[in-house]
């Protein structure tokens, strides 16, 4: 396995390339900047039509073509729409390197959009968000975002809104396409058994020929700063058992401490002797389940703390335990001997990574699509070791504070308010 | 397509009956260890799903003089995983760590293994999580009808459809889930040990025989598999009245591991169903008319019974179409078989993908061992492999017919009764499901 390394296209097309030969696999992905914030504000969902629309054939190879040349050489293929980046991404002996990217090329410089394949995935898009609306958990999620994001693109559905989808024409999805997919604001991640210099060959072969079109110089709308709402706030959602979370606002991905962040969030609440699942859910036994998660996006993120508990109780005693760990640990510090620990549950976890082409490809993309480049990813395990306890201290004394927080009382939409007596009427009946 | 080889994997067959499979791969300080011993899920008694899972779970917190938390505590300060799993016909228990602290780790897991602490402080806390889990998983109409094919075709009970809920979970005592634990795990039955990694064949060996070693002489006797009693109503509508779509399975009698026609089964289901984007329904239903976002098919291959399922979702207004599109793109396979572009593609992907499948020492050793379990060694996996570019179109067009069979299939469906009635009329008895009614009383 070789460190990663980069060129870029005469059309300015940036090409990652990760050199792996233990098998012959390997992983190619295209990340391209269009998500919520570039979408007209009377087309909801246009991004994710449109990927959905990169599946429908292009010059040289039928609607069905993409997906059947990938497989038959027993390949898969996918791509997922998200808040900030549309990603494809495939995984395929590595000897069908170049007819992989000649699949590719072919799509993203010559997609051919049709009124009538256009008319059917409509349908299809229209289900998938159906889908999605009549499964609580997901519908949870979305009710969640829009309600923390409202006001910001960021609180818009990536799905899209039924009217917008209905309303979409091919002229819409054309003029997307030439707003978002230039090689100027995309770029490609390869991993796995291929070489630098054969890649490089082949990815100037298929893509040299790709160009920004005119109007595409400073296309990119500005957007403004996402900043989660400070204070407290209680949401009904359709999940079924409630939850307490605590949010703490996030710079713009280009601006945070990446390796700070990371320490510090792995510090607070990785694995069940972290302090946020031991204390919640294993020596209080105040929820059922706790944790952590860090959602990194460009214009600004979310540090979220969360536990969820059962019998339905009082969400005041969680949050202030919550509130407690997070003020304790910015007033005092981390303990120095916690640093080691959880850094080697990083280094695990790269490790095991590199069984996959496939993660390692999407993980380089991902630090250079949020943490300031590819590097980031490999270099990752030095990075969380040059961080100091003051560095973390620093981070938490912005992240904790009240103006930064945002503590969140989450109630089931379905209620059931019966349960906390049925509880009691237990508990007094076992004495 | 290509020449080459799966993946090499060494089978150790001991004096005691046990079999050591060991997969070695030296560029991630990764290894692992996995002990299988038969029982599992097969020994949930049929009022009480969930019971050998929430035995797993009492394993799970450490041995007996170890504080659970302080047990957690000392493992991720190593990076490492100690766990114990209750899967549909064996136990699992399993540790996985970086090279530097396989001795360590390894020493942790045996004293768990032996010495099983089977901590009653812990067993509230560890029921409350699975009922909060069951409470969200059964509100998601995609889990309701996963569950709900396997039980329509075999009925509740049945080791393949045979699901956990939140009442059941809330009637399981502490008493019988430690007595379960504590019995599950012994050297004797179908024992096997999965050892991969940044490790030898040999020390692999030597670490797997520790274990073997370790265990209890004892082996659980496992209960025979129940017939399988099918629902007399070909229909099942849960009724949900808050959803505007109908989420449905097809389903009818599937095949069992080790079927002497496997390699051309595999290949019928992936030209139906299986194939995702490049299968007969998801082209014809999904591709061409736009009824749903997917459509797709399944064969488990298991040695007790599971069902074959298509399985997708529409619009409540729009499931009489798609069922009868369905129904006819069943019947033209059935009739007409697939074309030879078809079998090529099916053919193609499924010889080429195994090895970009099997690209880590879990997965290759996983589907070893599923490979023995079904009566198969590796040489008669990489021999099925191997077969897949000379299937004939005959061969898949007879599979296709036995998957199909009559093209009567069963169906249950979440919906809201009052459009999604009309919708199904015709297919036979509809029996009306309340939305919250648990599986236990669904009818048969």
């Amino acid at each position: 396995m070789q460190p990663a390394v980069d060129f870029t296209l005469e059309n300015g097309l940036r090409v990652i390339v990760a050199e792996d030969h233990a098998s012959p696999v390997a992983a190619f992905g295209m990340c391209v900047r269009a998500g919520v914030c570039d979408e007209p504000s009377d087309r909801r969902g246009i991004a994710h039509f449109f990927e959905h629309m990169m599946f429908r054939g292009s010059e040289r190879f039928g609607p069905k073509e993409h997906t059947a040349r990938i497989t038959r050489v027993g390949g898969d293929c996918n791509a997922g729409t998200s808040i900030d980046p549309t990603i494809y991404y495939e995984t395929f002996p590595a000897g069908a390197l170049d007819e992989i990217l000649a699949l590719e090329a072919d799509r993203f410089m010559r997609l051919k959009l049709t009124a009538e394949h256009v008319e059917v995935e409509r349908k299809v898009v229209l289900e998938e968000l159906r889908m999605y609306e009549n499964q609580p958990m997901s519908r949870a999620f979305r009710q969640l975002m829009r309600e923390i994001g409202r006001g910001h693109p960021y609180g818009l559905d990536p799905l899209g809104r039924t009217e917008d989808l209905a309303a979409t024409t091919v002229a819409d999805l054309e003029a997307f396409r030439r707003r978002q997919y230039r090689p100027g604001n995309a770029f490609a991640v390869i991993a796995g058994d291929v070489r630098r210099a054969d890649v490089e060959e082949l990815m100037r072969r298929h893509f040299g020929e790709w160009r920004d079109p005119p109007e595409a110089a400073g296309a990119r709308a500005a957007v403004p700063r996402f900043e989660v709402p400070a204070g407290r706030m209680r949401l009904k959602l359709s999940f079924e058992v409630p939850a307490v979370a605590r949010v703490h606002r996030l710079k713009p991905s280009a601006e945070e401490d990446h390796a700070a962040l990371d320490l510090l969030t792995a510090l607070l609440a990785d694995g069940e002797s972290s302090p946020v699942q031991e204390r919640l859910v294993k020596r209080r036994r105040l929820c059922v389940h706790a944790g952590g998660e860090c959602l990194k996006l460009f214009h600004g993120g979310a540090l979220v703390f969360y536990g969820a508990f059962l019998p339905p109780g009082r969400h005041g005693a969680r949050l202030a335990e919550l509130r407690e760990i997070c003020d304790r640990f910015a007033a005092d510090g981390p303990p120095r001997e916690e640093f080691a620990k959880r850094i080697k549950r990083f280094r695990m976890r790269l490790a095991r990574a590199n069984y996959s082409v496939m993660e390692r490809m999407m993980g380089l993309g991902n630090s250079e699509l949020v943490e300031g480049g590819y590097r980031k990813y490999e270099q990752a395990l030095e990075d969380l070791a040059a961080v100091t306890p003051a560095r973390i201290r620093d981070l938490a004394a912005r992240l904790f504070a009240p103006e930064n927080t945002l503590e969140l009382e989450v109630v089931p939409e379905k209620s059931r308010w019966w349960m906390p007596l049925a509880g009691l009427f237990m508990r007094v009946v076992r004495r | 397509m290509s020449g080459a080889s799966l993946p090499r994997v060494e089978v150790f067959r001991e004096p005691g009956g046990q079999t050591i499979l060991v997969q070695s791969r030296r560029d991630v300080p990764v290894v692992f260890l996995e002990l299988q011993c038969p029982g599992g899920r097969l020994c949930d008694p049929r009022r009480l799903p969930g019971l050998a899972e929430l035995a797993a779970a009492l394993l799970d917190e450490g041995p007996a003089g170890t504080d659970p938390s302080d047990w957690r505590r000392r493992l991720e300060g190593m990076a490492a995983e100690v766990a114990f799993a209750a899967r549909a016909d064996h136990w699992a228990a399993g540790f996985e760590c970086l090279t530097e602290d396989l001795g360590a780790v390894s020493d942790l897991f045996l004293s768990a293994v032996t010495a099983p602490g089977l901590h009653r402080s812990e067993w509230k806390r560890l029921v409350k999580a699975r009922l909060a889990a069951a409470r969200e998983d059964w509100a998601q109409p995609s889990s309701v009808i996963r569950r709900l094919c396997p039980v329509q075709a075999l009925g509740f009970g049945h080791p393949s459809a045979h699901p956990s809920f939140e009442k059941s979970y809330a009637q399981i005592d502490y008493r019988g889930a430690a007595e379960l634990a504590a019995g599950a795990l012994g050297r004797r039955g179908e024992v096997y040990l999965l050892v991969g990694g940044d490790i030898s064949p040999e020390d692999g060996a030597a670490l797997a025989r520790r274990v073997i070693t370790a265990l209890p002489d004892r082996g659980a006797a496992l209960p025979a598999e129940p017939e399988a009693r099918p629902s007399a109503a070909p229909v099942w509508l849960i009724d949900h009245p808050r959803i505007d779509q109908a989420f449905f399975g097809l389903s009818r009698a599937g095949v069992r591991a080790g079927d002497p026609e496997r390699t051309a089964l595999r290949l019928a289901n992936f030209m139906i169903g299986g194939g995702g984007f490049t299968s007969r329904l998801m082209d014809r239903v999904r591709e061409a008319m736009g009824h749903t976002y997917g459509i797709g098919s399944s064969l488990p291959e298991r040695r007790q019974a599971v069902p074959f399922v298509i399985s997708s979702f529409t619009q409540v207004g729009n499931l009489r179409a798609m069922l009868e599109l369905i129904d006819r793109v069943l019947a033209e396979i059935r009739e007409g078989g697939f074309t030879a572009e078809e079998l090529d593609l099916a053919r193609c992907h499924s010889h080429g993908k195994l090895p970009l499948r099997l690209n880590n020492p879990r997965t290759i050793l996983d589907f070893a061992a599923g490979g023995l379990r079904a009566g198969l060694d590796p040489e008669r996996l990489e021999a099925d492999w191997r077969s897949i570019p000379g299937m004939s179109l005959e061969a898949a067009n007879a599979a296709a017919r036995r998957i199909i069979g009559d093209g009567r299939f069963r169906l249950a469906l979440v919906a809201p009764a009052a459009q999604a009635r009309g919708q199904v009329e015709g297919r036979g008895d509809i029996a009306v499901i309340p939305h919250g009614a648990t599986p236990d009383r669904w009818p048969v």
